[in-house]
């Protein structure tokens, strides 16, 4: 038996139990004493307090962050709204309260009435919101009024204000009411039911910066739920300012080309990786958002068939066309596989085994080398040297450029796209890669997906012939008197000199010489260099091109310029969808895009 | 052979006002979920079992010699803490779920159970190694390691208020045993000196943090409403209090807790006075009983025990009760038998269960 008997610490212990009640005595006592304090001497006061109950917490947000462009103009702002509220518990007679509101606002009863209805369940004590941004005028006449309108206040709540327009509102990105799922994250353990967050864009990368952080007041409210006196409060702190590398009036000049039609203009910075334009179109008005969108306005954008949610700048996943023409051709260069010189003959269409692939232009090209086959975008030369260098050597430097993977812009819901390889096709279809998909690859079409942000990037690389920088979208953020910034980030590909001015000179041939098929993004004064790409949809018939640009059968337009040829300054890639030919469609917009930023006219 | 001396020295008064706790606890909840709409009445239904649970586990406690269970003390508290540090580590892995442990249908916060197993393994120390010279600081080095460990475990739960609780009950225990004065005084005086040199380490954030636990009218927007609301709800209950189910201040705004930490709060509003002080005779009672065992058990181990159980339940009593008045800090602690939650009932179930237990076997043994 385990009884380890202690005699010294029995008698310690019997000692000191009769000090150990009195002492627990007297603990209970005091707070017996503390009790007859509340209840009796102070019950009556305590008992005003609660039949008015009367104390009561408003939260106030923090004014969110401001997003500013490259030179500081601002790209959103806040303005005061003015919301009017009823708090259920404080209006005892709420039809006859509505109708009055009614016709102070002049504005019919059945709104307001559906906005209470769907405050139902919950707390009486909590204000519902019953109708936002109310005029000077509606404002005013509320506020004259306020002694008849028991339970019923007007907020004062800062409201997101875009300056831009549909086209960039997937870059800044929308607000939102904060969802079940999300309020179970990590990321967002400090916030709370109905607060309003950034779902996408801009405004959701930066939420952490732009939220501040918010204060609230305990007020004393009277008998008719007006708020009487503050008994605390704590300020808010307002959000930090983000500086973007928007250039805006170029993105706003990008919008304008945009203007009724799908697609997306990205301009680059080569050296520094800064977006000076991301627009896609169409896009959706983010001032609907400005407070969290109502779910009758939010079908009709997700039931749009042209997609204005989606972000083609760097969601939408296409072939890239003749585009890819240059990549495969750096690839021969670089690898040393071919002579650039040597002429192939083109006659309008190249037979492999039991197959013809057709070449965009009919009677045939004739004999061109590498330079011509670019300049006019040859597809038979492509096919042959596509069937000559193999697709584990396009693969390799479509990769190199950053193809197939995600660019690492700030923008979370960017598509990584694909560059096939016979591994790929293994694992994922389970059959064997095909010589002939390789000769269709070779000129962008089949299994390689690119969006327009990674065909920029990847020219950006070709610009400057030593690294592909990271799309960088946020230059700084300033933190009160702090400010951090974002450095370029750059990835080495080591491209040999000779070969990149190889292609920068068939890449100006394209825009400047005779048969080019970019000369609509000649500019004078400047040397522009480019490529064309006019990616044939899926299931479309081979040469049978309809003229109907809204058709959804149509090619998508490309087009990816460089300027200036000599220092690249500027790079801009431009896709239309079902737009048709790249050089007839999507190389003006370059130009106009150039123009802009490179201040020329 | 069950010994029929057992039932003779069977505390009944004891178990008789830890009964009526709990049933006034089952009523007060029982208002609870009839007048809010925060709180469902699934909440009695699930304390009424809770309740079953527990007395399942006294009637299984009463039956082990409490010396054997003291015996297997640091296994049993090593035990408990390998679980929370388990439970540390699931909870990492699966992002912001609770760090409660699972057992089939019953699902009990760890902390709880490393709280009994804590004074177990004090006991277990202090009965070893106390003899007629007084214990120095040095000598103690066994069980300031236990409670630096359990308390560290316990605070990343996080489970601020149980690490409070094991803390208070460490230091009031060192009154009981014999500790040498000189070195208790070194003890004092190097804490002293050394808080405000940890004061000076703390980021402004922690600082206030701190600041806002010692003064919470600091903190306006949350634990100052709330002591602000519960205030008004006990002084509102005046003399008879405003009647069973009948409180307004319970239904409305402030706690978000009303059916566990501020649960004290809904029974000051609608029993009044009169019902705090019955209540307040009964946790008295429990308390009283508790010692009287101490004071009566016939070896060292019963009685230090006893008073271990003793201040486990007097210092939440009294932080809960405490903090519903505004006098202490709002902090995570439940009213033991009172408030709604299984964890704690089951434990405090427990601890009582080792009272009785001992309060049956105050005779020697001959076995």
């Amino acid at each position: 038996m385990y009884l380890p008997s202690n005699p010294s610490l029995e008698k310690d212990l019997n000692k000191k139990i009769p000090l150990a009640v009195t002492l627990v005595f007297l603990c209970l006592f005091f707070v017996f004493f503390r009790l007859w304090y509340l209840q009796i001497l102070k019950g009556s006061i305590y008992c005003d307090l609660s039949t008015n109950n009367r104390v009561r917490i408003t939260s106030i947000p923090a004014p969110r962050g401001f997003i500013f462009d490259r030179t500081g103009a601002p790209l959103v702002e806040n303005i005061p709204s003015f919301d009017l509220t009823l708090t259920p518990q404080d209006t005892p007679d709420t039809p006859a309260i509505l109708q009055k509101l009614s016709r102070l606002l002049q504005e019919p009863q059945e709104p307001l009435t559906k906005k209470l209805e769907q405050g139902r369940g919950r707390p009486p004590f909590e204000p519902v919101v019953l109708k936002q941004n109310l005029s000077w005028k509606q404002m005013a006449a509320i506020v004259s009024n306020r002694m008849d309108l028991n339970g019923i206040n007007v907020d004062v709540i800062p409201r997101r204000r875009y300056q831009l327009g549909a086209s960039s509102s997937h870059l800044l990105g929308y607000l939102g009411e904060i969802g079940r799922l999300e309020l179970k994250k990590d990321f967002y353990r400090d916030y709370a039911h109905g607060e309003i967050i950034g779902k996408c864009g801009i405004e959701k990368w930066g939420e952490l910066y732009l939220r501040g952080e918010p204060g609230g007041y305990q007020t004393e409210v009277d008998a008719l739920g007006h708020k009487k006196n503050i008994l605390a409060q704590i300020d808010s702190i307002p959000g930090c300012d983000l500086f973007l590398s928007i250039d805006r009036d170029a993105q706003l000049t990008a919008e304008a080309l945009l203007a009724g039609k799908r697609g997306a203009i990205v301009a680059m910075d080569p050296e520094q990786g800064d977006l000076l334009v991301l627009a896609s179109s169409p896009g959706f008005d983010p001032n609907l958002f400005s407070r969290g969108i109502d779910a009758a306005a939010w079908q009709t954008l997700i039931r749009d068939g042209g997609k204005p949610l989606m972000n083609r700048a760097l969601q939408s996943q296409q072939p890239p066309g003749s585009v890819f023409k240059t990549i495969v051709a750096l690839a021969a260069l670089e690898e040393g596989l071919i002579d650039p010189e040597k002429e192939l003959f083109c006659p309008g269409a190249f037979d492999f085994g039991s197959h013809v692939f057709r070449c965009w232009r009919k009677e045939g090209h004739g004999a061109v080398n590498l330079h011509r086959a670019i300049v006019e975008s040859c597809d038979v030369y492509f096919y042959q040297l596509g069937n000559a260098i193999g697709i584990n050597t396009i693969a390799k430097y479509a990769a190199l450029l950053g193809l197939g993977g995600k660019t690492g812009i700030e923008l979370e819901e960017e598509k990584a796209g694909l560059v096939p390889t016979p591994e790929w096709k293994l694992k994922r279809y389970g059959s064997k890669w095909q010589r002939g998909e390789t000769i269709n690859t070779a000129i962008g079409q089949g299994y390689v997906l690119t969006t327009p942000l990674q065909i920029a990037a990847a020219f950006c690389g070709i610009a400057n012939g030593s690294f592909v920088p990271k799309p960088r979208l946020v230059l700084k953020v300033k933190e009160g008197t702090e400010t951090i910034s974002y450095a370029p980030e750059k990835r080495a590909i080591g491209l040999s000199p000779r070969t990149v001015s190889f292609i920068k000179d068939a890449l100006a041939g394209v825009v400047n010489e005779p048969r080019g098929t970019g000369s609509r993004a000649r500019i004078d004064g400047i040397t522009v260099a480019g490529k064309t790409g006019t990616a044939q949809v899926v299931g479309m018939l081979q040469g049978s091109s309809s003229a109907d640009a809204s058709s959804v059968l149509n090619d998508h337009a490309w087009f990816v310029a460089l300027a200036p040829v000599e220092n690249p300054r500027i790079v801009v890639s431009v896709f239309i969808e079902n737009g048709g030919h790249g050089g007839s469609v999507a190389a003006p917009l370059a130009r106009e895009v150039i123009k802009k930023i490179l201040h020329l006219n | 052979m069950f010994d029929r001396r057992l039932l003779i020295n069977f505390d009944w008064g004891l178990l008789a006002a830890l009964l009526m706790v709990t049933a006034l606890g089952l009523l007060n909840l029982y208002s609870i979920c009839s007048s809010s709409w925060e709180v469902s009445s699934v909440y009695f239904y699930r304390q009424l079992y809770w309740v079953a649970l527990g007395l399942v586990v006294i009637f299984c406690v009463i039956p082990v010699n409490y010396t054997a269970i003291i015996r297997y003390a640091y296994y049993l508290h090593a035990t408990s803490l390998l679980i929370l540090v388990v439970v540390i580590l699931i909870g990492k892995t699966a992002l912001g779920s609770q760090r409660w442990l699972s057992l089939g249908p019953i699902s009990i916060q760890p902390s709880e159970l490393a709280k009994i197993t804590f004074i177990l393994a004090l006991c277990k120390f202090y009965i070893e190694n106390s003899s007629a010279k007084p214990f120095r600081l040095i000598d103690l080095w066994l069980p300031f390691f236990f409670l630096l460990l359990t308390f560290f475990l316990i605070y990343i739960q996080p489970d601020l208020g149980t690490g409070g609780i094991i803390v208070l009950v460490f230091f009031s225990l060192l009154f009981f045993v014999r500790v040498d004065k000189k070195s208790f005084f070194v003890f004092v005086l190097s804490s002293v000196v050394f808080l405000p040199l940890l004061w000076a380490f703390l980021k402004d954030y922690q600082k206030k943090r701190v600041l806002t636990f010692l003064n919470p009218e600091l903190d306006p927007l949350r634990s100052g409403y709330q002591i602000i609301q519960s205030k008004i709800a006990i002084g509102s209950g005046s003399f008879w209090g405003k009647g069973f189910t009948l409180g307004t201040q319970s239904q409305l705004r402030f706690l978000p807790e009303q059916h566990t930490d501020f649960a004290f709060s809904v029974w000051g509003e609608e029993w009044g006075f009169i019902g705090c002080v019955v209540l307040l005779l009964l946790f008295f009672l429990v308390l009283y009983r508790g010692l009287g065992i101490a004071f009566s058990s016939k070896n060292a181990s019963g009685a230090l025990l006893s008073i271990c159980v003793v201040l486990l339940l007097f210092w939440q009593i009294i932080i809960n009760i405490g903090m519903t008045i505004g006098l202490f800090p709002v902090v995570g602690v439940p009213l033991p038998f009172f408030s709604y939650g299984g964890s704690s009932m089951l434990t405090s179930m427990f601890a009582v269960g080792l009272l009785l237990n001992i309060s049956m076997r105050k005779f020697k043994y001959q076995r």
